[in-house]
């Protein structure tokens, strides 16, 4: 992000000429894009499904279903209500407090976040997938169809996902674009496209306009693949590089079990080579072996089981599988691949069966027969955005499982009865996010009541429970007194009283996101004793908390020296010098967003990122000539 | 035994009452209506010429105006801000557009049903606060839908706006203006944090709703409180009397325009006794003149013909 004016004006120029490019485009060919003749264009009708959004559940600002339908903002460029933006941006919520350990054995091309399905009007041969990105493009890091029809009928009612394009997550130059890239060419006609989002590497929240579907009705010859007009290049090669926040150590993927390399090719080098037909790796002692192993992700353990028995045997091993994520293979994931995953997983801790569900049915008896065969050591389970968890499902899966430590139900909007938790009790649950879903006032305080080693509770977006939020404040004050991050994003109805219940009994606390909680008003102190009473705060997010004075800041910085990420956007009332004096006192800050503030401008951001350079200081916009 | 005459005259006289029978049964409302549409022309006056900024579509001076439709209904919507904000910095403008346009974007995609405008005035007061700019300011807002298939047309007013439904020179129905005290109509407001309950600020909910089935050739004129409190009905069916026979929109923007500069040219007049200096004399205050306000205008006949594009 700029610095100094001088980039802030090359920023704004960039974007500025972007726009015009392509309005002069649309004047001179009559369309933004033009296609070819025979090949017919589509825009999304519906948005069928996806795994988290900005906006309201009920509300049309900010959410994930305006992807679907006219693209009304390209080719302007900031942050409109009309697009589609998604909860998280950045490596933000991976750094907080309630951040999730990444699963060993991930494979490393596997980076998405967030998904999103689109349905069409008519299936087509995907010839070109337009997306619209109108505020901090980059995001999108696969494109799937879905073909409906396909598949060989083992699991009935197959479902086949084939991936068009699929590339790395990387940084993008701020400009409006229509992202087209090369898709591979399919045999089978489509009218559902999802899309796989990182927003790792972005500066602030990706914005996407709309979709559209340029096929053909019969399968296309190779000519019309081949001369595709390319509006923009999409490749983005210039675009390398890292803003200077992200370039600080990003958590990785940790394969290797504390061993290094250097060590391990010193021990191979030591070994004498046994000279006859059986393979050295045959007389490798077992833990070389696991070792060897150990560095593996989940697809080439799998392959490399099917060479011989004894890889099989220790490919097999279930102490390779303490960590279990299926989420990069959702859409191969089956019954029958579910039945011989159980063997191996006698000592898993950690399971991640996060987007299953969309490649086949998957029966709820082989899900509790997994799960038992975990039998305690089971701590976490990630079910987020699971179409095939239902309300019998859940009382299965916390029946089995009631030794779990965290549990993740996020977007798991098929649930409606959540009475289970009133029933058993899981006493050791420390981590529950239950975001988006249904999940009822009596059922969360039944889970506040009988576990109360809670530490980190998302219930953001939980419309079901909007109505008694306060009430279930207190109960989180009465019983989890542990508690370290809890997430009210949106839940409107928060007061400053119900706020008070978290201060004043929960002094631990490190995270608090009470963003969109209008309710909450500044003049009744409740966050200068917010920061009184919790020291030990790390974020804060306040958006849109149209209150916020500078008065709250100056406690802040005085009260919690801890402060690594805070977001005031949209507050008229702050000044300047309650943010200096936070950027001066908070010596861990490390995200500052000031977006839609009235008293802070770009060029006093710009100001700030010079003077305080590890700082990540964001300030959107929606009309950048004017700002 | 009567006579071959008057057995003719008395089959004659049968036919003739069967005739007579039929012409009663096929009454106008027993054939099958073919859905109404609205051709709007739109017009209207800042109060200050000077106003620097560029201009904005669909607003004028700090009224703002949306016209929309969508599957099922035509919709327009009229909101007028309150002009007291611009002594707190607040541009009074910012209010009625923004919620102009959120009224306009839900229209156009089709998330209210046409039946209640009423609903389409709290769902666009609701959606203002989802936007990340802080909004402040505060406006009436009447929006008028006409559902195509029932020929009916659905309102709701909040405030001093307001429209008329004129059918053959008369006007046949009108809103009625909601008002707390002179010159204080009801409002939607967003406050400044500070100063919650010290600004006048009325729920959506005590709109006024109406219903009314209209025919082809009725004229729908939906004003800010700039048209009628400088023009009487009188004078505004006198410039809208000719307009129920044509159906083109050059016309029908002709007549808008005609109205709005012949208010604004009243409210200029500083002798000139106006409604609105008729209403204060009405409760003690001396006043006479014209009453200089911006003026917003949308004129929209009825119309039957199916040149519609969606």
């Amino acid at each position: 992000m700029a610095t100094s004016p001088e980039e802030y004006s090359a920023f704004q120029s960039l974007i500025l000429n972007s726009s015009e490019y392509y309005r002069q485009v649309q004047k001179n060919t009559g369309d933004v894009s033009p296609i070819g003749d025979c090949l017919i264009r589509l825009e999304g009708q519906e948005v069928t499904d996806f795994s988290s959004q900005y906006g309201s559940e009920c509300s049309i600002s900010y959410v994930a279903h305006n992807l679907a339908g006219k693209a009304s903002v390209f080719p302007s460029y900031g942050d409109y209500t009309q697009a589609c933006v998604f909860r998280t941006y950045g490596p933000w919520w991976q750094l907080a407090p309630s951040g999730r350990k990444r699963y060993q054995r991930t494979p490393s091309d596997f980076t998405s976040e967030d998904f999103i399905e689109v349905s069409f009007s008519e299936c087509l041969f995907p010839v070109r997938i337009e997306v619209y990105e109108t505020f901090n493009p980059g995001a999108i890091v696969r494109i799937l169809a879905c073909d409906r029809d396909g598949g060989s009928d083992i699991d009935r009612g197959k479902i086949t996902w084939v991936t068009l394009w699929s590339g790395k997550p990387r940084p993008c130059r701020q400009r409006p674009r229509i992202f087209a890239p090369h898709l591979k060419k399919t045999d089978f006609a489509t009218n559902l496209i999802r899309l796989e989002l990182c927003h790792r590497y972005l500066d602030y929240y990706t914005e996407l306009d709309g979709i559209k579907l340029v096929g053909t009705k019969t399968p296309p010859c190779d000519e019309v693949c081949i001369h595709q007009p390319v509006i923009l290049d999409c490749s983005d090669e210039a675009d390398g590089t890292l803003p200077a926040e992200l370039q600080r150590e990003i958590p990785e993927n940790d394969n290797r079990n504390g061993q290094s390399v250097d060590s391990l090719v010193d021990h191979i080098g030591d070994l004498s080579v046994v000279t006859d037909d059986s393979s050295f790796i045959t007389h490798l002692p077992k833990e070389i072996i696991q070792l060897i192993l150990s560095y593996l992700d989940l697809r080439d353990l799998c392959h490399l089981s099917q060479t011989c028995s004894l890889l099989r045997e220790h490919c097999y091993d279930p102490l390779l599988y303490i960590d279990l994520n299926l989420q990069p293979f959702w859409m191969q994931v089956s019954n029958d691949s579910l039945i011989s995953l159980i063997p191996r997983c006698k000592h898993t801790q950690r399971l991640n069966l996060s987007w299953l569900g969309k490649g086949s049915h998957l029966c709820h008896s082989h899900i509790k027969r997994l799960l038992e065969s975990c039998t305690e050591d089971l701590c976490t389970l990630e079910l987020a955005s699971c179409n095939f968890v239902d309300s019998n499902l859940l009382k299965i899966v916390i029946e089995t499982s009631s030794n779990l430590v965290e549990l993740n139900l996020s977007s798991c909007t098929k649930i409606e009865d959540f009475s289970i938790f009133s029933v058993v009790p899981l006493r050791k649950l420390k981590y529950l996010n239950v975001y988006r879903t249904k999940m009822d006032t009596t059922s969360i305080i039944a889970v506040l009541r009988l576990s109360p080693d809670l530490e980190h509770l998302n219930i953001a977006s939980c419309l079901h429970m909007n109505s008694h939020i306060n009430l279930i404040l207190m109960e989180i004050g009465t019983h989890s007194k542990k508690l370290k991050s809890l997430d009210l994003w949106r839940m409107k109805t928060v007061n400053s009283e119900g706020l008070s219940h978290i201060y004043n009994n929960c002094p631990y606390l490190e995270e608090l996101d009470v963003g969109w909680c209008i309710e909450l008003k500044s003049e009744n102190q409740c966050f200068i004793n917010l920061a009184r009473k919790c020291r030990r705060l790390k974020k804060l997010f306040l958006t849109a908390n149209r209150t916020i004075r500078d008065a709250d800041l100056i406690a802040l910085a005085n009260n919690c020296p801890l402060l690594e990420q805070l977001d005031i956007l949209g507050t008229r009332e702050v000044t300047k010098q309650a943010i200096i004096c936070v950027l001066e006192t908070c010596k861990n800050l490390i995200l500052l967003d000031v977006s839609f503030c009235l008293g802070i401008s770009a060029s006093d951001a710009c100001s700030w990122r010079a003077t305080y350079p590890r700082r990540a200081i964001k300030i959107s916009f929606q009309n950048i000539s004017s700002s | 035994m009567q006579s071959v005459a008057q057995y003719g005259r008395i089959v004659a006289r049968a036919i003739a009452a069967g005739i007579h029978n039929e012409f009663q049964l096929k009454s106008p409302f027993d054939k099958p209506k073919e859905p109404l549409h609205l051709v709007t022309g739109a017009s209207g006056f800042s109060k200050s010429l000077t106003k620097s900024s560029n201009f904005t579509k669909w607003t004028f001076g700090d009224d703002a105006y949306f016209i929309s439709r969508n599957r099922y209904a035509d919709v327009i919507g009229v909101a007028d801000g309150v002009g007291g904000w611009r002594n707190y910095g607040i541009d009074p403008s910012t209010f009625p557009r923004t919620l102009m346009m959120v009224c306009e974007r839900m229209v156009r995609e089709g998330h209210c049903l046409p039946q209640s405008p009423a609903k389409i005035i709290a769902a666009g007061y609701s959606e203002m606060m989802e936007q990340k700019v802080p909004t402040l300011g505060s406006s009436t807002a009447c929006i008028v839908s006409l559902h195509r298939e029932e020929r009916t047309i659905y309102s709701a007013n909040l405030g001093d706006s307001g429209f008329l439904v004129i059918r053959d020179g008369e006007v046949v129905h009108r809103s009625t203006e909601q008002q707390h005290y002179f010159n204080t109509p009801y409002q939607l407001a967003v406050a400044p944090p500070s100063q919650d309950g010290q600004w006048l600020s009325d729920s959506p909910e005590m709109a006024e709703s109406s219903s009314f089935k209209v025919e082809d050739g009725d004229i729908l004129m939906l004003a800010t409180d700039g048209l009628f409190d400088n023009l009487s009905e009188d004078m505004i069916l006198r410039t809208l009397a000719s307009l129920h026979s044509h159906k083109e929109e050059e016309r029908i923007q002709h007549a808008a325009t005609s109205i709005a500069e012949h208010a604004y040219n009243l409210s200029l007049d500083p002798d000139y006794m106006s409604p609105f200096a008729l209403s204060a004399s009405s409760i003690g205050i001396d006043l006479t003149g014209g009453k200089p306000d911006d003026i917003t205008c949308i004129v929209a006949r009825v119309t039957s013909q199916s040149d519609i594009f969606m």
